[in-house]
C-alpha cells in the first residue's frame, strides 16, 4: 500500500485537476476577504451602520467561520471533480491496466489511491483555512486590531469537519468514476445528484411529508454536511435556521456514505474485468 | 527452478455479451525461450494475455504465471508486461511516468533511465507523454515492462504502430532480452516477426490454440529438391531409389517426396554415378502456408 501511495502521490501532485483546485480554493478565499474588506471599509449608506461589526468578522478570531462558509460553498463541487477525474480518468486513459499489472494487488492499489485522495482533501482543506488565516491576519493588521486566534479545538473541529465533508464528496466522485469507468459521466451524475437530488428531491420530500414520520432529508449528504458546518460555526447569523441534525449524526451519516462509496469502489475494482 | 514459467489448462473466457474470446487454451511457455503467440486479429491473443496478468478472470480453466496464479502480487513482481496499447498519464513526462510505475513495481529509480535508454527514449524522457508519437508511446510501454528486470516479459503486439526501422529495433530488443535468459511471450499477427524472433510458437484461432511447436517444426520439411545434370539420368536413378511415384520434375529440377534425412544418401548416390549435383536442399513449407492451413486466413508478414 505504501508503494501505491507513493506512486499515486507522484502523479497526483502534477494532476491538473488537483493543482487547479489547490490554487482555486485559497484564491477564492483570499478574494472573498479582499472584496469584503473593501466593502466594509467603503460601505454604502445602508451598510454604514453595521460596517464596523461586519469588519470585525474578518479578524482572526473568526477565520475558521469564514473558511467554513467559503470552503463548503465551493469545495464540495471541487472535491467531487477531483475524485471523479482522479479515478475515472484511469479508465479513460487505460492507465488502470498499467497500475493493476504492477506488483501491488488490486485492493492494495485501491487503498493507496484512496489514502492519497484523502490526503489531497486534507491539503485542499488546509489550503483554504490557511488562506482564511492569512486574510484575517491582514485585515486585523490593516485595521491595527489585536491578533486573537480561536482555540485549537475550534480550529481542529472546523478543519476536521471540512475534511470529512470534502472526503465524502470526493469519494462520491471517485466511486462514480469507478462505476462509470470515466470521469465525464461521474462528474455529470454527481452534479445531477447535488442539484436535483439533494436540493429539489429532498425539498419536495420534506414539503409532501414523505415518507410519513421520517425526515428523509436527514439521510442525505447535503443536509448533514450543512448541519455540520452550522454546528462548527462559532458565530452563526442571529436568525439562521437551526441545524437539521446534531453533530454526532452528521459525522455518522457522512462517514457511512464515505464507507459506502469505498465499499462500492472496492467491490467493483476487485471483481470487475479490466478490458 | 521450474522448467515452465507459464502453464495454462483449458483457459476459457466468455464475456457477458456471450462472446467466447478464448476457449480451452492450454499452453506452456518454458523458461528462457521467446514464445510467439500468433493469431489473426480478433483471434483471442489479447484476451489470453489479459488473463495471464490478471486483468480479466477466466470463465473456466486455470493458469500459473511465474509460479503463482495470474494477478498474484508475487507473480506480477516477476512479470513485466505491455498488454494492449501503452497507457500512461498524458500530463507527465516519459521519465516521470516510469517513476510512477517504478514506485508501484518496487523498482529503484536508477532503473528508469536505463530502461529509457534501452528503448532509445532517453532523449525524449523529459517530454510529456501526451506529445509522444505512437511509436514513442509503444517504446515507453516496453521500457515500463523492462523496468523491474522481470523474469518474464509479456508483450502484446509491441511493434504495432512502429515504422519499419522501429519495428526492426523492437525485434532486436526482444531478441536481446531473450538472449539474456529472460522469457518473452510475444503476441503478434505478423508471421515474419514471429519467424525472426521466436523459438516456439502457439497459434490461436477463434479463441482456440490450434497448435504449439518450435517454429522450425511447424514449418516442417516436406521432401527435397535436386538440381542435377544430366537430369534424365538423375531422374532415372532417383526413381529407382525412391519409386517413380515419389519423384517428379518441376521447374527444371527434380522434386523428391522423402525426408531430408536422406539428403546425404542421395548426394552420394548421384555423385558416385557421375552426375553433377548443383543444388540439393530440403523443401520447407513457409510459415504463411502453415498458418493458412491452420487458420484458413492469410496474414500480412
Amino acid at each position: 500500500m505504501i508503494a501505491s501511495i507513493r506512486s499515486e502521490w507522484r502523479k497526483t501532485r502534477r494532476r491538473p485537476a488537483f493543482l487547479v483546485s489547490a490554487a482555486l480554493l485559497p484564491a477564492a478565499m483570499l478574494f472573498a476577504y479582499i472584496y469584503l474588506y473593501w466593502s466594509y471599509t467603503h460601505p454604502t449608506a445602508r451598510e454604514a451602520a453595521t460596517a464596523a461589526h461586519d469588519l470585525a468578522g474578518l479578524y482572526p478570531a473568526d477565520f475558521t467561520n469564514n473558511a467554513l462558509q467559503i470552503a463548503f460553498a465551493l469545495g464540495a463541487l471541487v472535491a467531487i471533480v477531483v475524485g471523479a477525474i482522479g479515478f475515472g480518468s484511469e479508465y479513460g486513459w487505460g492507465t488502470i491496466k498499467t497500475l493493476l499489472s504492477q506488483r501491488p494487488g488490486r485492493l492494495a492499489n485501491l487503498a493507496g489511491r484512496l489514502a492519497t485522495l484523502g490526503a489531497c482533501m486534507a491539503i485542499l482543506t488546509l489550503a483554504i483555512f490557511g488562506a482564511s488565516a492569512i486574510g484575517s491576519l491582514a485585515a486585523a493588521l490593516l485595521q491595527g486590531q489585536p491578533i486573537v486566534w480561536p482555540g485549537a479545538s475550534t480550529v481542529a473541529g472546523a478543519v476536521g469537519g471540512i475534511w470529512l465533508i470534502y472526503s465524502t464528496y470526493a469519494l462520491l466522485g471517485a466511486g462514480l468514476g469507478v462505476v462509470f469507468r470515466q470521469a465525464a459521466a461521474a462528474v455529470a451524475i454527481s452534479l445531477i445528484y447535488l442539484v436535483v437530488v439533494e436540493r429539489v428531491v429532498v425539498q419536495r420530500l420534506a414539503d409532501v411529508g414523505w415518507p410519513p414520520g421520517v425526515n428523509a432529508g436527514k439521510l442525505f449528504i447535503g443536509v448533514n454536511a450543512t448541519a455540520l458546518v452550522q454546528l462548527l460555526d462559532t458565530a452563526p447569523a442571529p436568525h439562521a435556521p437551526a441545524p437539521a441534525v446534531g453533530a454526532g449524526q452528521a459525522v455518522l451519516v457522512l462517514s457511512a456514505y464515505a464507507l459506502l462509496f469505498i465499499v462500492v469502489a472496492a467491490g467493483l475494482v476487485w471483481r470487475r474485468d479490466v478490458t | 527452478m521450474q522448467q515452465t514459467i507459464i502453464e495454462t489448462h483449458g483457459l476459457t473466457k466468455r464475456y457477458r455479451n456471450g462472446v467466447l474470446a478464448a476457449s480451452g487454451v492450454s499452453m506452456t511457455v518454458r523458461r528462457g525461450e521467446v514464445y510467439g503467440f500468433l493469431g489473426p486479429n480478433g483471434a483471442g491473443k489479447t484476451t489470453v494475455l489479459r488473463m495471464l496478468v490478471g486483468l480479466i478472470r477466466p470463465t473456466a480453466g486455470s493458469a500459473v504465471v511465474a509460479g503463482h496464479p495470474p494477478g498474484d502480487p508475487r507473480g506480477l513482481a516477476a512479470t513485466g508486461c505491455l498488454v494492449d496499447a501503452a497507457a500512461f498519464y498524458p500530463f507527465l513526462s516519459g521519465r516521470e511516468n516510469l517513476r510512477v510505475v517504478a514506485d508501484l513495481a518496487g523498482a529503484p529509480h536508477a532503473q528508469v533511465d536505463a530502461a529509457l535508454s534501452e528503448v532509445d527514449l532517453l532523449g525524449a524522457a523529459g517530454r510529456r507523454f501526451g506529445g509522444y508519437s505512437t511509436g514513442m508511446k509503444q517504446r515507453l510501454g516496453v521500457a515500463a515492462a523492462l523496468l523491474k528486470q522481470p523474469e518474464l516479459l509479456i508483450l502484446d503486439e509491441p511493434t504495432s504502430g512502429l515504422d519499419p526501422q522501429g519495428m526492426a529495433e523492437m525485434r532486436r530488443l526482444v531478441r536481446d532480452v531473450g538472449s539474456r535468459g529472460r522469457t518473452v511471450l510475444l503476441s503478434s499477427h505478423l508471421l515474419g516477426e514471429v519467424e525472426q524472433v521466436c523459438d516456439r510458437v502457439g497459434v490461436i484461432h477463434h479463441g482456440q490454440l490450434v497448435t504449439e511447436s518450435k517454429v522450425a517444426d511447424l514449418r516442417g520439411h516436406h521432401g527435397m529438391v535436386v538440381r542435377a545434370e544430366p537430369q534424365d539420368r538423375a531422374y532415372e536413378l532417383l526413381a529407382r531409389m525412391f519409386g517413380p511415384a515419389l519423384v517428379s520434375r518441376r521447374d527444371g529440377s527434380l522434386s523428391i517426396e522423402a525426408g531430408p534425412e536422406r539428403m546425404q544418401e542421395v548426394n552420394a548416390m548421384l555423385v558416385s554415378a557421375g552426375i553433377g549435383v548443383s543444388e540439393l536442399r530440403p523443401v520447407e513449407t513457409s510459415l504463411e502456408d502453415v498458418f493458412i492451413q491452420l487458420t484458413g486466413e492469410e496474414q500480412g508478414s
